[in-house]
């Protein structure tokens, strides 16, 4: 339930709240007194009867008749109420006249000083007689001459003589616990500390809390500058912070906002402003079909559609023109507040802007002249115009043809120009919320007073509203108090939409005159009309308006509501409300409706304390900062990334309301389908699933898995059925991460081990795959010698003694069958010779066949003299060796080659200890400490829990693989997969030529012959690229990847 | 201390929050209680072209055009309309259905309606049935709660699933494998990434100082990816039947609306997640019953595609062999008005239904609740379940939900207890 921000309560309290109360005994004058407001009450029910009577269509009116005789009506309850409570004897508990300690004012006079006040300046807009609350148990008096006050401390001490938990009652109700009127006291405020106080005086029990709002946070921790940096960085530029911008911080919290506020630009702002404005419109429903191609009012429209399918046949109906309409179209409202966030524009301008955001193929169907960069791009939107929208006229000519839809002969002459108005009128948002010949614009009244006054009507109240009320068929908006206690506001605001019909075009009758239901216009029952020619809104509703103001002018309604919209008060504190969930992740916290509900305290609180920040938010959005730019939303989001409900980071008490209260803060959420691909995409450099249509013949607007076949799997949203998005990580959902992090892990290490120069590695700067990490000696050559005269290469260095391990790996072995030709590589011994050059050992070859060896059989064979490793991928041939005594050494590889291509075969040697080594350990730590920044946004040092628990990992796989004869090259068969199409952008800034087939349709799969071409081979002789590959998989399915 | 508080106190209203409180119920492997399966026929349905008809009244306004030309009918002592594809749904069925008419939503919102008849109480903060048994009776199941769309709040007490795209979960419930048998990760490596995994989320949790919502998120995490889970979604995905068996959406345009049932569908995966022991409840969802023009139209439709759909969802688990635990509860968010407007729509009425399907109940096979001729709710005595206007009340959502948790086993729950519904005459709908 949302905390109330009314200023003006019109709501009327709950009635199981405020709910009839027991009479109690009377004497002769109450009696009279009762007779007299019984009587009185009668008569205005007789009253009010004959005036239904009056209105009501002849053919209910036997109904409404029988329904009076046997229901209760509320307006005579209310009456019969008064009059029993004028003839109750005195309470039992007479306001006891106590002194305050604290001053030594008697409750008498704190109330007349503290009390009065807020009665007067609150209270009394809905408990007054007459008002929205006339019906509860509380009904004040206006006024603050003594009478009145006496009155009004008066009808307060009844209520707590005769409501059992009175004083809790009313403090809850005032924070807006089932309280229509919604909040009016926040806890902590001065205002509610009087209402505490006085209650007290009088007697009455009121626990004072424990945690207020003001202390909430006193046992918080706040996470630093740096990682609020760096999460505001995802959400808003879908990436970590760079070092300049970490720099920043040492400039204070100056610096800090600065950085956080020069993230909001570029594409990924701009697709954070499109999904935060869609988490709430929903307007992305639409994003396929919103204008209906055979409608007349739009001829461009129709024109073009008529000549696509005259073309195409029904397939025009996918093809990118049509898509990108729609899209610019639906798009219009997003695109708009976008429009307005990045350009600085004050938030007004969403209701209040005279042009529409539209991309090219709908400025095209507009008719309007707005130039852009690019006439062929879907995603370039820019301020247009309606130029031609006309309307039906009989000088319009069509026809409607089954097969090939409206033909436009001629639009006629009455082309009209549409008032806009921001948001609300584009037809994306009257189209999502429609309206009916009996709903009359009042869901689209509901949803604009929700998103941009932060009221929600349909919740206003749990309203157990009278049976009889919800059956009341006479009129019952304008005259039954059960239902005008709403629509008494709500039917104005809907009447403002008067000039746009059930599907949200402009005037649509017949000569652009109005949008009224023609069975309104012309009952088919031939029964009399309220309508007058000429009318725009119906007769049997409230005129159009606003909070008491009419609309003065009904073919700008839309536009004098937009306006009056951004003059309230509540427009910044809806704004707040509007986007907390984009940078939270949850909405704001509401008061509880029930005291018996679980953690009551902790939800009023965390109630409270929000909305005090968002009055403090409101406040500074609406000033603007230090009074410059009021309502620009960077700052309010900058605003809410460094408020404490953000940077919460740890709690140092157990207090369980405290607890309670701070249920949803902090900024550690789970990341969304959109964000988790921007911050895969710019950690890493690869997309899952992204595809690369043919953009001349396709119009795809979510290019990833993610966005497009995990979505709602994965907790996203489709606007339509599902509409929240899901919070909690479930099975499935943790499944789609691991997904991911699998067929991406072992593709982005192919990308950056072997397909990349170093310098442009975003991750795996230090890493080469050529070195095993337990090298004492190792080198990689390029052999040049051919069989008739041999190379030897050679390496020296320091060597411990002890077992060793030598790898002789083939690096590019190839072959190719059609020519049946490859490179090949032989080698005829190995010497191992001290520092002084003295022999310690040589191996011939082929001697090793008759000992321990590890070699992959598929891809080399003892010869008669020596090893020779075939043209495959994945040719090593490893033996073990006995190093006597620490020293010096030199090892000479005598080996030979056949070239082919213009490679020369290479060889890798390396001689490896029984363990990684100290100087490998510590580059290895170094990369898995650099990895955990990159990745998860941790700080780690190498001897951190993390990265020993990640290097363990890292040895562990590296050690199983290392006693294997298979598994020498990253990518294998059938384990160890690379799947060439996870991204087909994959390859860009590799290759100039990218290997994508396509179809006619625009569809494009990789070519898997040229991407493996274009890969070549890759060897991992020592493991190590493998190893990084499992280890990235590892951090890409760690809790702290996949949240924010 | 009053009662309400000793409760809060017993249950704990800590913001350590139910993900941690369970009892330790039965493993997965080991349930054989009941299954719930929730429809939320959402928008509205009309009660008085299904389940409690309405011919119509001289002098009145036209309630139902099917009343012009046909009469009510009855199928072993429950009335329905001759309307839709009704009368093979009632006579087929009518053993296994108890009728409740006469609800009263108390409200034409559609947000309240839908509140108050799924989570019992018109306030938010209450979670709907189907999460409050999922929690009871399976916590440590991968998906206890499956949700198709609609009304899901958990109140805290579990999570829900949206299942979609079946292809896709078989892909997921083998993250590593790919092409049939080809691996992303050797065997060794991925179980020793699993393995080191475990140990960090563990790690993790034991943090100090973990706000609420961290602490929160880091169990489902530890819980989602536990060895049960993940053999839970093997065992469901095996279960799957080829895409070209999976039953597909239909949909129906009129009057510039269009509908799209996929509730066989929602239907076939949920009985699969029972039968493979992954899940126990869920809610199905078919929207568009809020026919304010072309009521007959619309409705009809959408009325034949729920019970017809609930025929596909009672044959398919009687094939898996599980219709004999199945609980199914149909409902909306209310009803529609006694009288049609003037494009031949319905508008909001706050009398609605439900129906309460099992086979081989006693209590099954006719109807309660009772409302006139105009479509008004009549008060009901909770203990004859008679018409009584003197004794009686009028039946609420909270009566069927408290009569619900009753029956189904939730009645001493610690977690229903932290949802306690007050003045709740407790009404015998099942004995």
């Amino acid at each position: 339930m949302r905390a109330w921000w009314w200023r003006r309560c019109f709501v009327a309290a709950v009635a199981t709240a405020f709910g009839i109360c027991p009479a109690a005994q009377a004497d002769d004058a109450t009696q009279r007194g009762e007779r007299a407001a019984s009587e009185q009450a009668a008569e205005e029910i007789r009253a009010a009867q004959a005036a239904k009577a009056a209105f009501h269509p002849s053919h209910l009116r036997s109904s409404v008749a029988t329904m009076s005789a046997t229901r209760v009506n509320p307006a005579a309850t209310s009456h019969v109420w008064q009059a029993r409570k004028a003839a109750r004897p005195p309470p039992a508990i007479i306001p006891r006249i106590a002194f305050s300690e604290a001053t030594g004012e008697s409750s008498e006079t704190y109330f007349d000083e503290h009390i009065d006040g807020i009665i007067q300046g609150q209270c009394i807009a809905c408990h007054v007689d007459g008002g929205a609350s006339a019906n509860t148990r509380i009904v004040f008096v206006a006024g603050s001459d003594a009478s009145s006050r006496r009155s009004n401390r008066q009808t307060l001490a009844d209520f707590l003589s005769l409501v059992e938990g009175g004083a809790e009652l009313l403090l809850n109700k005032v924070q807006g616990v089932s309280h229509g009127g919604g909040v009016q006291l926040q806890a902590g405020s001065s205002g509610f500390e009087h209402m505490r106080t006085w209650l007290g005086l009088v007697g009455e029990e009121a626990i004072a809390p424990g945690v207020t709002p003001e202390t909430l946070f006193d046992s918080v921790r706040m996470v630093s500058h740096e990682r609020t940096l760096r999460r505001a960085a995802l959400l808003f530029a879908g990436r970590n912070p760079t070092a300049e911008e970490l720099r920043t911080l040492a400039e204070g919290t100056v610096g800090v906002r600065r950085a956080i506020r020069d993230l909001m630009q570029g594409p990924a702002f701009h697709e954070f402003l499109i999904r935060a404005g869609n988490d709430r419109l929903f307007t992305d429903r639409h994003i396929r079909s919103v204008l209906d191609p055979n409608s007349e009012y739009f001829v461009r429209l129709a024109q073009l559609m008529r000549k696509g399918r005259v073309r195409y046949g029904d397939d025009f109906y996918g093809s990118k023109w049509f898509r990108a309409v729609q899209f610019g179209v639906a798009r219009a409202p997003l695109e708009l507040i976008a429009h307005v966030v990045e350009n600085d524009l004050p938030y007004t301008e969403i209701l209040t802007a005279d042009y529409i955001m539209a991309n090219p193929f709908a400025a095209e169907i507009y008719d309007a002249p707005t130039e852009f960069l690019d006439d062929d791009d879907p995603f370039e939107f820019q301020p247009s115009a309606i130029v031609g929208y006309y309307g039906k006229h009989e000088s319009k000519i069509t026809r409607f043809n089954q097969r090939y839809g409206l033909h436009v002969i001629s639009p006629g002459t009455l082309r009209m120009d549409i008032p806009l108005a921001g948001v609300l009128n584009t037809n994306v948002f009257l189209h999502r919320y429609p309206s009916t010949a009996t709903n009359r614009n009042r869901a689209r009244a509901r949803w604009t007073y929700y998103h941009f006054l932060g009221v929600d009507v349909e919740k206003s109240a749990s309203r157990t509203t009278d049976p009889a009320a919800l059956a009341d068929t006479n009129n019952p908006t304008m005259h039954n108090s059960a239902c005008t206690v709403c629509h008494a506001a709500l039917d104005p605001v809907a009447g403002a939409f008067q000039n746009y019909g059930n599907e949200g075009y402009y005037r649509e009758n017949y000569g652009g005159t109005d949008s009224l239901d023609e069975f309104y216009k012309e009952p088919p029952d031939g029964s009399e009309t309220l309508y007058v020619e000429g009318d725009t809104w119906y007769r049997d509703m409230r005129v159009p308006g606003f909070e008491g103001a009419v609309a003065p002018d009904a073919d700008y309604s839309l536009q004098w509501l937009a306006s009056r919209i951004t003059e309230d008060e509540r427009f910044a504190e809806a704004a707040v409300r509007f986007w907390w969930p984009a940078v939270m992740g949850t909405e704001m916290a509401e008061a509880p409706e029930d005291p018996g509900d679980v953690g009551f305290a902790g939800r009023l609180l965390a109630a409270n304390a929000q909305a005090l920040e968002m009055t403090r938010l409101a406040e500074r959005f609406r000033q603007g900062i230090g009074s410059k730019h009021p309502y620009n939303v960077k700052n309010l989001l900058t605003d809410l990334v460094l408020s404490k409900w953000f940077r919460a980071g740890a709690v140092t008490d157990d207090d369980p309301t405290r607890r309670e209260a701070l249920r949803n803060a902090g900024a550690e959420r789970l990341l969304t389908p959109e964000e988790l691909t921007r911050k895969t995409a710019a950690v890493t450099g690869v997309e899952w699933g992204r595809i690369r249509p043919n953009t001349n013949l396709r119009f795809v607007h979510n290019s990833s898995h993610l966005e497009r076949d995990y979505h709602l799997l994965y907790g996203g949203i489709d606007s339509a059925g599902v509409t929240e998005r899901a919070p909690d990580m479930t099975a499935l959902m943790a499944s789609v991460a691991q997904r991911q992090a699998l067929e991406l892990s072992r593709m982005i290490v192919l990308k950056e081990l072997y397909l990349l120069p170093r310098a442009e590695r975003r991750l795996f700067g230090s890493v080469d795959v050529r070195r095993s990490p337990a090298a004492e000696l190792g080198r990689v050559s390029s052999v040049r010698g051919l069989r008739d005269s041999p190379q030897t290469l050679a390496v020296s260095g320091a060597m411990k003694r002890g077992a060793k391990t030598v790898t002789l790996a083939f690096l590019n072995g190839t072959w190719d069958g059609e020519q049946r030709k490859g490179r090949h590589l032989w080698v005829d011994r190995i010497a191992l010779k001290d520092s002084a050059g003295a022999l310690v050992a040589n191996v011939e070859l082929e001697e090793l066949s008759n000992y321990t060896t590890s070699h992959n059989g598929n891809c080399g064979h003892f010869t008669d003299n020596g090893y020779q490793f075939h043209g495959c991928e994945g040719a090593l041939l490893r033996f073990p060796v006995t190093i006597a005594a620490d020293g010096d050494y030199r090892l000479e590889v005598v080996a030979w080659g056949e070239r082919f291509g213009d490679q020369l075969p290479r060889l890798a040697v390396s001689v490896d200890g029984d363990r990684i080594s100290a100087r490998q350990a510590s580059r290895i730590k170094v990369q898995l400490a650099a990895l955990h920044w990159h990745l998860l946004g941790e700080q780690v040092g190498t001897d951190s829990a993390d990265v020993k628990e990640a290097y363990a990992l890292f040895t562990d796989v590296w050690r199983q693989h290392y006693d294997l004869t298979s598994g020498s090259r990253l990518c294998d068969w059938p384990a160890g997969r690379c799947l060439l199409n996870v991204d087909q952008a994959f390859f860009e800034g590799i290759v100039e030529e990218q290997p994508l087939k396509g179809n006619a349709q625009g569809w494009r799969w990789v070519d898997w012959r040229q991407a493996e071409e274009i890969i070549g081979a890759t060897p991992d002789p020592f493991h190590v690229a493998q190893s990084w590959a499992v280890v990235l998989a590892f951090l890409m399915t760690d809790y702290r990847y996949l949240h924010l | 201390m009053n009662r309400r508080r000793a409760l809060k106190a017993l249950v704990g209203g800590t913001a350590a929050g139910w993900g941690a409180f369970h009892l330790p119920l039965a493993h997965a492997d080991d349930y054989t209680g009941k299954l719930f399966v929730f429809v939320q026929a959402d928008g509205g349905w009309d009660p008085t072209s299904f389940c409690d008809p309405k011919t119509n009244v001289p002098g009145e306004p036209v309630i139902n055009h099917w009343a012009e030309r046909g009469t009510t009918q009855e199928a072993g002592g429950i009335r329905y309309a001759p309307f839709a594809d009704n009368a093979a749904f009632f006579r087929k069925y009518h053993r296994r259905m108890l009728v409740i008419n006469g609800v009263d939503a108390q409200t034409n919102s559609h947000t309240v309606g839908v509140t108050h008849n799924w989570s019992g109480r018109n306030a938010e903060g209450f979670p709907t049935m189907t999460a409050l048994l999922a929690a009871h009776h399976s916590p440590d199941m991968p998906l206890n709660y499956l949700n198709f769309g609609g009304f899901s709040a958990t109140g805290g007490v579990t999570r829900f699933t949206r299942l979609a795209d079946a292809g896709r979960i078989r892909a997921l419930a083998y993250a590593n494998r790919v092409h049939g048998n080809e691996e992303l990760l050797r065997p060794s490596e991925w179980s020793t990434l699993q393995r080191y995994r475990a140990r960090r989320i563990t790690r993790l949790n034991e943090a100090p100082g973990l706000l609420p919502r961290p602490a929160r998120n880091r169990r489902h995490y530890q819980s989602a990816l536990s060895p049960a889970s993940t053999e839970g979604l093997k065992r469901y995905a095996e279960a799957l039947p080829p895409d070209d068996q999976l039953e597909q959406n239909v949909q129906y345009a009129y009057d510039g609306d269009t509908f799209h049932n996929g509730l066989r569908r929602q239907a076939q995966l949920s009985v699969l997640a029972f039968k493979t022991g992954i899940a126990v409840s869920a809610d199905l969802f078919l929207s568009g019953f809020d026919t304010h023009r072309s009521n007959d139209a619309k409705q009809g439709w959408l009325l034949g595609a729920l019970t017809g759909s609930v025929d596909y969802l009672w044959e398919y688990a009687e094939r898996h062999g599980i219709a004999d635990r199945l609980v199914v509860v149909i409902g909306s968010d209310f009803g529609r008005t006694n009288h049609y407007n003037a494009e031949d729509g319905k508008d909001h009425w706050p009398i609605g239904s439900f129906v309460v399907m099992e086979k081989n109940q006693p209590w099954t096979g006719r109807t309660i609740g009772e409302t006139d001729d105009l479509h008004f709710a009549q008060k009901i005595n909770p203990t004859t379940l008679e018409r009584d206007d003197t004794q009686g009340t009028i039946i609420y959502p909270k009566h069927v939900h408290r009569a619900l948790r009753s029956y189904l086993g939730l009645e001493d729950s610690p977690l229903a207890a932290a949802f306690p519904f007050h003045n709740t005459e407790d009404f015998r709908f099942f004995g």
